[in-house]
């Protein structure tokens, strides 16, 4: 099984999937030749995590997750803050033509 | 969006303690893939598949048995030993008390997590392929906790040296985080 994710169309949804494949499987390999993509060959898991980390895998990849959700949601922010603005500056422009 | 160019993906099968004698038998392997001395290497490791059969082959004379299999079916796996992490707490420790540590059990617990997070770093980041692998492992750890052990990180890579020094932590500047863990210039 292998998933793509392209950079530049990354969101919740797709950060949530890649999350769920790296918690659930076996990473084969992870390819970046292309620019803006990166390939993630996988399979099913086959070995177990050492009990005794566990929890502390789980914290710190949770932590990580929350860390680029964020700038994910802080780049989705960004986005509609520039397209409310050029809106904004749109119907000004008709206003200042009136 | 600069910071997410690169995307960490979780690249480790398992994790694994090792005794101080056992963890020592890697002195070559960190002799030849190292610019600073190796003890303060050998807190932890992470080690990529293309160098599992020469590790293999160095813990060989220490390392048997289930152990030894559990370790030959990864692919890439992460090394650490607590017992060198509690004697660098115990030689160390005063280096700390300015962060407000108040035991070496404090202390211990810190760095184990940091060791931890810096090696899960390495496995993170470990196919982009670069020089900079110390800088994206320490940026991970500061990610990962969010700052709060950013201190203790500078204080540990000053001890440390070699490439370690200067890490690169969440509130350093952002186009040098930019250029030296995400390589975009």
């Amino acid at each position: 099984m292998e998933y793509i994710i392209k950079i530049s169309d990354l969101d919740s949804e797709k950060l949530n999937f890649l999350k769920n494949i790296l918690e659930n499987n076996q990473i084969i390999n992870i390819d970046n030749n292309h620019k803006g993509e990166i390939k993630i060959v996988y399979d099913v898991k086959k070995i177990k995590l050492n009990e005794k980390f566990n929890n502390r895998i789980e914290l710190i990849r949770n932590k990580y997750y929350r860390q680029l959700l964020n700038l994910i949601n802080y780049k989705e922010k960004i986005r509609l803050t520039h397209q409310i603005l050029i809106l904004f500056s749109i119907r000004l422009e008709r206003v200042e033509r009136y | 969006m600069a910071l997410i160019n690169y995307i960490g993906v979780y690249n480790f099968d398992n994790i694994f303690e090792l005794t101080k004698d056992e963890m020592l038998e890697l002195k070559d392997y960190m002799r030849m893939n190292s610019d600073s001395e190796y003890i303060t290497r050998l807190l932890g490791v992470y080690i990529p598949n293309e160098c599992k059969d020469q590790v293999i082959k160095e813990l060989e004379p220490k390392l048997y048995g289930i152990r030894l299999d559990k370790i030959k079916e990864c692919k890439n796996f992460i090394l650490i030993c607590p017992e060198i992490i509690q004697e660098f707490c115990i030689e160390n420790y005063r280096e700390f008390e300015k962060c407000g540590i108040e035991d070496i059990f404090e202390l211990y617990t810190i760095i184990f997590d940091n060791v931890l997070a810096h090696e899960i770093g390495h496995g993170v980041f470990a196919y982009i392929n670069d020089a900079d692998n110390e800088s994206k492992a320490n940026y991970f750890a500061s990610l990962t906790f969010d700052g709060t052990f950013d201190r203790i990180i500078k204080i540990m890579t000053d001890i440390q040296k070699g490439s370690y020094k200067n890490p690169k932590l969440i509130d350093d500047c952002i186009e040098d985080i930019v250029e030296k863990v995400y390589k975009i210039k």
